[in-house]
């Protein structure tokens, strides 16, 4: 019999209540994966997405939307030639609802734009030219939209022709329609106006010249801010309040966890009194029982923890699948996400366990003999 | 008297020839006595530092010690003066309430006395620096009520206090096994305390209050949730340890045949000692 024997048996000998605060601390820490896993994957989408179409550098005005707000497409003019601009295309984007899509992403590129490179033709062809009113669809997107090539797609009051589906080597990409930016231009009443600029700087430009590429645009042009590619979005307001958002809900989900153990270890040390003073009167120290109850919390939180994890991590995966928010998002369930999830979930036990512990040791072992 | 009848019909093994006093090898471990393993197997040993105090006769010894409950409105003792000698047997008896039990209480560090001094051998038991390791390894206790901890087989119980021991894993389990054989439970091991007899219960706390080869036993009406014949059985089985290993025992009854079998009889009435039979030391 070691040490941890008798932590372990002062959890198993109540296993419901013990599986009740494991299932409340879970619950919590599920909150925390699948939000901060949403939000991480949220940015991390756009990263990817941005890799995939060969873009460096993106300037848009982010400000507190998560989808930047346009300016004018000639801006692209005043970025085109300075230093170190390999290619640039300019790009309409937004989120909207397509027929039974709730939310998908449309994606218009400047014709002729390297935006247009990374795609790859499943089925179909790519559009003829700018003013061919036709779509592609990423792969997703065709599932979702249930659109093959030949079929019609409303967007807004305009009805499309999906041309092509294509694989765009992203969660993004393969979410998006695609158009040719004068199409969704005039479906949306943008008249020249962009809201991105993809920028591909030439090949053995040094993080240094990026850095001072971006500072020069930024000089330049007032209407947008531009950033890394892999920082459009985890830099941008919006973003930041999303993420303070998600973890604000899901510390609240973990005070209720807290709550849920500190009173299991309450009651779990009521209920022991007589035990704990047979210890004392047995030799064990203060600190050993200290030592005991806190062990029991912490093992209750690292239980609730590792099952947390579980229920988030499945319960992202079925939300990413659902119509809603299909192809809009790729969840980050990154191992660094889920070990500080079962960290939070094992300090959340110590730390409810300390009043329960500190409340142990001040029991007087004489009470053992009562009785 | 023979031996298997304190055993419930099972024969226990001679716990002379297993019971190694786990304080010695401790203190041996530390090379402060290279001795104790090989010397003294039976004999209990201390691990208060006595090296500076003078060979003691008397094991304790408490001089003018009172206890007052409830802010003062309960007076427990009032003015306790006796000395116990090393393998005395000490049995202290009177009516419910004279005080008896928080006696014993202070014998093993469980409780303060609110006025006097309380030694054990010289040292002041209140005062004691680590009165965890005293209860742990100095004092082994058996309540009435067993007080085996419910969610723990016989084998499990007779270990616990044997943490503090620091003895390795396989050996704490080794010396479970042994004294669990010695009290005639070697086929009870993994039984959990409720499927055990009352007998059987409470022979599973004496092998416990063994667990670290104490000097003294504090018994507290170790017989009182009994039948007569486990109370027998039990009696015997206290007092077959108590010669054998020459430990000290104080027991507390209240039922006079078994006071008779001590080597001295203490009777208290209203936190005093009224009567000190046996004694060749009798008052302070």
């Amino acid at each position: 019999m070691t040490f941890f024997t008798v932590v372990t048996r002062g959890l198993i000998r109540r296993p419901v209540r013990t599986g009740l605060t494991i299932l409340g601390i879970s619950v919590g820490i599920a909150a925390v994966v699948a939000l901060v896993g949403i939000s991480h994957g949220f940015s991390k989408s756009w990263e990817t997405g941005m890799k995939a179409r060969g873009t460096d550098v993106v300037v848009s005005n982010m400000g507190s939307s998560l989808i930047p707000k346009p300016f004018s497409a000639s801006v692209r003019d005043r970025i085109a030639h300075l230093p170190h601009v390999d290619a640039t295309c300019g790009i309409l984007v937004d989120v909207m609802g397509i027929e039974n899509a709730q939310m998908i992403m449309v994606s218009a590129r400047e014709w002729g734009g390297f935006s247009w490179n990374n795609l790859k033709l499943i089925s179909g062809h790519m559009p003829r030219d700018a003013a061919e009113p036709a779509a592609l669809l990423g792969r997703t997107a065709a599932d979702v939209l249930k659109k093959k090539v030949g079929d019609k797609i409303q967007i807004e009051t305009s009805e499309l022709t999906v041309v092509g589906i294509v694989d765009g080597n992203a969660w993004v990409e393969n979410g998006s329609v695609i158009l040719a930016l004068p199409i969704f231009q005039e479906i949306t009443g943008n008249q020249d106006k962009i809201n991105v600029i993809d920028i591909r700087v030439t090949p053995s430009t040094s993080a240094k010249d990026v850095e001072l590429l971006c500072a020069e645009i930024n000089r330049r042009v007032p209407e947008g801010r531009a950033v890394l590619a892999g920082e459009n979005i985890s830099k941008s307001e919006a973003y930041r309040v999303v993420q303070a958002m998600s973890w604000g809900t899901s510390l609240l989900a973990v005070l209720v966890g807290v709550l849920g153990v500190m009173n299991t270890m309450l009651m779990a040390v009521f209920e022991r009194t007589q035990e704990i003073c047979i210890l004392l009167a047995l030799g064990w120290r203060r600190g050993r029982i200290i030592r005991m109850v806190l062990w029991e919390s912490a093992l209750l939180g690292l239980l609730g923890g590792v099952a947390g994890v579980m229920i988030g991590a499945v319960g992202v995966k079925v939300l990413g699948m659902t119509p809603a928010i299909r192809g809009l998002l790729e969840p980050d369930l990154s191992m660094s996400l889920l070990a500080i999830s079962v960290a939070i979930a094992v300090a959340v036990g110590v730390i409810s366990g300390l009043y329960p512990a500190w409340r142990s040791s001040q029991l007087v072992p004489s009470r053992a003999l009562q009785g | 008297m023979v031996q298997h009848e304190l055993c419930g019909g099972r024969e226990p093994k001679n716990p002379k020839k297993i019971l190694k006093p786990i304080a010695a090898e401790k203190k041996s471990r530390r090379g402060r006595d290279t001795s104790a393993i090989s010397g003294r197997l039976l004999v209990p040993t201390t691990t208060l530092d006595t090296a500076t105090v003078a060979p003691l006769r008397y094991i304790f010894e408490a001089k003018g010690i009172a206890k007052k409950f409830d802010d003062g409105q309960v007076q427990a003792l009032r003015g306790v003066n006796f000395r116990v000698s090393q393998g005395d047997f000490l049995a202290v008896t009177g009516p419910s309430g004279c005080g008896k039990t928080t006696l014993l209480q202070m014998l093993g560090a469980l409780d303060r006395p609110t006025k006097g001094t309380l030694l054990y051998r010289g040292k002041s038991i209140p005062d004691l620096r680590d009165p965890s390791s005293y209860r742990a390894l100095e004092v082994g206790f058996i309540f009435q009520a067993f007080h085996l901890l419910p969610t723990f087989s016989a084998l499990e119980n007779v270990q616990i206090p044997m943490f503090e021991s620091r003895l390795p894993r396989s050996e704490r389990r080794d010396r479970a096994v042994t004294l669990l054989e010695s009290v005639g439970l070697g086929d009870r091991l993994n039984h959990f305390p409720a499927k055990l007899s009352g007998g059987e219960r409470q022979r599973v706390a004496i092998a416990r209050s063994l667990a670290n080869s104490p000097s003294v036993l504090l018994a507290d009406e170790p017989t009182g949730n009994l039948d007569s014949a486990n109370a027998r059985i039990i009696l015997e089985l206290i007092i077959r340890i108590h010669r054998e290993q020459k430990m000290t025992l104080v027991l507390v009854t209240h039922d006079m045949s078994i006071a008779r079998l001590a080597s001295r009889t203490i009777q208290m009435k209203d936190g005093r000692i009224v009567s000190d039979r046996g004694s060749n030391n009798a008052g302070v």
